[in-house]
């Protein structure tokens, strides 16, 4: 078992992941705004709609992407699809989430085991943090929206 | 004893005698043959001699009765003259070349029957020849012969040409005869040695099929062994040439341990270039330079080596630690290859760097400690919290910041200063472990200090170093839970007999756990206890003292072996049982029970007199009862030799002692092979006014 911290260039994995994703679908790069660290259950501007894989492994946890309806209706916009629903927004973040979950897969290899990602709607869902560290709240900004990424994973 | 020498030429002398015979056989049916056909050449000249007897003799007669006609009719007589000159020289020197032939052939190991006949028929031939010959030459020498003279020789060559030319047949008939007798003995002497050649040519062709068949077999079956040796063995072997490409014999298990996508005939090193870090690429490349240099020595070799616990980054991105070990492998004094051998060591790596940060973390919170006792705890207490607070300040700017350049920059600075405040008062108060946490939170900053081009991502590794001081601060309130947990200690034994109750039964555990592992058994312990149940601090203390007995003399003495365990039927692991309860009336009930071998007084009668603890005598005068009955007394164990936890004989010995002095009662019940249970009562006066 490797005993080896979450660095900077573990979390730029999720982070570049979610850049790219917009901009490969939309044709611009989302920002990030800024990195910090979540004191309570939920970011600041946290969304309604959620994608998260479940983490295991060296590393154990979470990562949790959210965005705000328009911001997807946006994209749903753009990629060319005529559904709004519900279920169509959450089809997105969970395709968001896949994304995050086959960029994870390469960088981490075996020390990371992925479940498969789950997309749902609302705030129901706390981050639940742990001892070992507190999770990272990573808030980007795509043309007038702002989403959230949530890294919560800590080495056993 | 002396080794017999062996043959240089090995498996093959078998083989190379073999063919050796072959050619000499052949050799020698040539030689025949070239023999052969000088004597058939031979034969036939005779054979063509004597025939051209008949012929001499008929010229000769022709030529005197020519002469004499000549000389009757006074013709010029000169041509039959010449001819009777030629056809007697001619059978003259035929004669000699015959007799020459025939003794020629009888020294050649020919003397056969119609050699010597023919021999015989040349003599006669000779014989008869004389006279006329006697008379040509005598004709032959008058100057001018007349009729008389050629009359007598005339005569003489009607009376003997006719034989001359019958023993001249009879002779060509002999030769041929001989010459025929003599080609059949060498064609059987030929087919002889054709089928001797024939007989070798099969005898190489099997041997030499079934040294090969013999070699392939060897062959395979060396084949089939490096297989299963490069199949089974745990670390990545293979060979690597001078030109640094990887051969294609190689154990399973190196593509596994480098990457799947190797394959034989790739470099080694711009592969490993690709895959170690950076700082070691130069050293590794001058590393390759001296590996097939065969001056260097081996121990030379293991110095120089650079792959050592290297960190490898395969395909799959885990990080793995791995030793790479050279030998050398020369072909005369050259280094034609280099034996490889990868050893995985993330495993050890890991262990190491485990412990290391054990370590570290075990002398930080020392340091804490330390630190902490050094001061007021009032200032140490406000310090965390200041440091907290200037922590979540600035988080709390983290995560407000403006997503423009100028913003990110003045954050920036305004982090570097806080920290280094709260740097500086960790400093003074002595807590190392922050100060370095915020030294490394600064030089994460000092790259990012008066940029204006900071973008968010760059605040990534900010909050990634703040959470390592958080972390730092967090192991420091740890410490001082701890302390004050230790200082309330007292207090809580004074009033807190449910967590003491608890607390002991988590020792019972570990100490159970503990004493199977050391004794390589499996054992696990169920305590059960009513939480209603309110025991005063002397009947815990009771138990502090009995229960370690009684769970130790369990696992020592009563749960088998892991192996025995199981061919008796039963789970590997045993269980103990420890139970204390309050029955109706108020009694309290404790018993730990095993399901191991149970207690039989004829083992242990046995043991104590194997022991010396009793003689064989006393032992058998005993009654079960006294025989078990003597576990409870000091200085008797059912073990020979005391290790660290039974063999003095004391421990239940004090059960006794403190159960007597209680006023309780303590009884067993066993059943062989199936469990022994103690139990200990103590009546509700006895343990509630204790």
């Amino acid at each position: 078992m490797t005993c080896r911290e979450l660095g900077p260039e573990d979390i730029s994995i999720f982070s570049d992941a979610i850049c790219e994703y917009f901009e490969t679908t939309s044709g611009e790069k989302a920002q990030v705004r800024s990195a910090y660290l979540l004191e309570g259950d939920y970011p600041e501007n946290w969304n309604d709609f959620h994608g998260i894989i479940p983490v295991h492994g060296d590393f154990t946890g979470t990562v949790c992407f959210s965005a705000p309806k328009q911001l997807l209706t946006h994209v749903l916009m753009l990629m060319g699809d005529s559904s709004y629903s519900d279920a169509a927004h959450l089809d997105l973040v969970g395709e968001i989430a896949n994304t995050l979950s086959g960029r994870a897969r390469k960088h981490f290899g075996e020390m990371m085991k992925i479940s498969p990602p789950v997309a749902f709607l609302g705030k129901h869902e706390k981050i639940k943090t742990s001892r070992a560290g507190r999770p990272y709240a990573i808030p980007f900004t795509w043309r007038t929206y702002e989403a959230g990424l949530v890294v919560n994973l800590c080495t056993l | 004893m002396r080794k017999p020498k062996a043959s240089k030429l090995g498996k093959y002398r078998d083989l190379v005698l073999a063919i050796t015979i072959f050619l000499f056989l052949d050799m020698g049916v040539l030689a025949f043959n070239y023999y052969t056909s000088r004597l058939i050449a031979a034969d036939t000249a005779r054979i063509n001699t004597a025939g051209e007897l008949r012929m001499y003799s008929q010229q000769l007669a022709k030529a005197v009765l020519t002469l004499n006609y000549e000389l009757a009719n006074q013709q010029p007589t000169q041509t039959s003259l010449a001819q009777i000159s030629e056809s007697h020289q001619a059978f003259s020197e035929a004669i000699e070349r015959l007799k020459s032939g025939l003794r020629e052939a009888a020294g050649e190991g020919f003397s056969t029957a119609a050699n010597s006949e023919a021999m015989e028929q040349l003599e006669e031939l000779e014989r008869t020849w004389a006279p006329l010959g006697r008379e040509a030459v005598t004709l032959l020498g008058m100057k001018e012969p007349g009729v008389n003279d050629v009359t007598s020789i005339a005569n003489l060559v009607f009376a003997r040409n006719v034989r001359l030319m019958q023993l001249a047949g009879d002779l060509t008939e002999t030769l041929e005869s001989s010459a025929l007798e003599r080609s059949s003995t060498l064609q059987t002497i030929q087919l002889i040695a054709i089928g001797l050649a024939f007989l070798n040519f099969i005898f190489i062709i099997f041997k030499f099929v079934r040294s090969l068949q013999a070699s392939d077999r060897i062959a395979e079956e060396a084949r089939r062994e490096t297989t299963r040796i490069l199949e089974t063995v745990q670390e990545g072997l293979f060979l690597v040439d001078r030109e640094g490409r990887i051969g294609h014999q190689h154990s399973q298990t190196l593509f596994d341990m480098l990457d799947k996508a190797l394959v034989p005939g790739d470099n080694v090193l711009a592969f490993l270039m690709e895959r170690i870090e950076e700082k070691h690429r130069e050293s590794v490349k001058d590393f390759f330079d001296v590996l097939f240099n065969k001056k260097v020595k081996p121990s030379l070799l293991k110095q120089l080596n650079p792959l050592q616990e290297i960190a490898f980054v395969p395909q799959d991105g885990k990080t793995r630690y791995l030793n790479f070990e050279f030998d050398q492998v020369k072909s005369g004094d050259q280094v034609e290859q280099l034996l490889v051998t990868v050893f995985d060591v993330t495993e050890k790596v890991t262990l190491a760097r485990d412990l290391a940060h054990a370590e570290q973390r075990v002398k930080t919170e020392v340091d804490a400690l330390l630190a902490l006792l050094d001061h007021d705890p009032a200032t140490v207490d406000s310090f965390l919290r200041g440091a907290e607070a200037r922590l979540a300040s600035i988080n709390s700017q983290l995560a407000s910041v403006r997503p423009e350049g100028p913003a990110y920059r003045k954050l920036v600075n305004v982090v570097a200063r806080d920290v280094h405040g709260v740097k500086g008062e960790a400093a003074a108060l002595g807590l190392r472990a922050i100060e370095m946490e915020i030294h490394k939170f600064e030089s994460t900053l000092a790259p990012l200090r008066n940029r204006d081009d900071l973008t968010g991502d760059d605040l990534i590794p900010v909050a990634v170093a703040m959470n390592d001081v958080h972390e730092a601060t967090a192991k420091v309130w740890q410490v001082i839970e701890r302390v004050q947990h230790y200082a309330n200690g007292e207090k809580r034994a004074a009033g807190d007999t449910d967590s003491e109750l608890r607390e002991l039964m988590s020792q019972i555990e570990h100490l159970t756990l503990r004493i199977a592992s050391d004794l390589n058994k499996k054992a696990k312990i169920e305590i059960a206890a009513p939480p209603e149940l309110k025991l005063p601090g002397s009947v815990l203390a009771f138990l502090r003292t009995t229960l370690p007995q009684l769970v130790r003399n369990a696992v020592v003495h009563g749960i088998e072996p892991a192996e025995e365990r199981q061919r008796q039927g039963k789970p590997q692991e045993g269980t103990i049982s420890c139970m204390i309860t309050c029955d109706a009336e108020g009694t309290l009930l404790i018993s730990v029970q095993d399901d191991g071998y149970g207690l039989s007084p004829q083992a242990l009668r046995q043991t104590f007199a194997e022991n010396g603890t009793l003689s064989a005598e006393e032992a058998a005068s005993l009654s079960d009862e006294q025989i078990v009955a003597k576990i409870f007394q000091p200085g008797f164990s059912a073990i020979a030799e005391p290790g660290i936890h039974a063999g003095r004989g004391d421990g239940l010995a004090l059960v006794h002692d403190m159960i007597s002095r209680w006023g309780g009662t303590l009884k067993i019940s066993s059943r062989p092979n199936t469990y022994t249970r103690f139990s200990l009562q103590l009546d509700k006066e006895a343990w509630q006014c204790a």
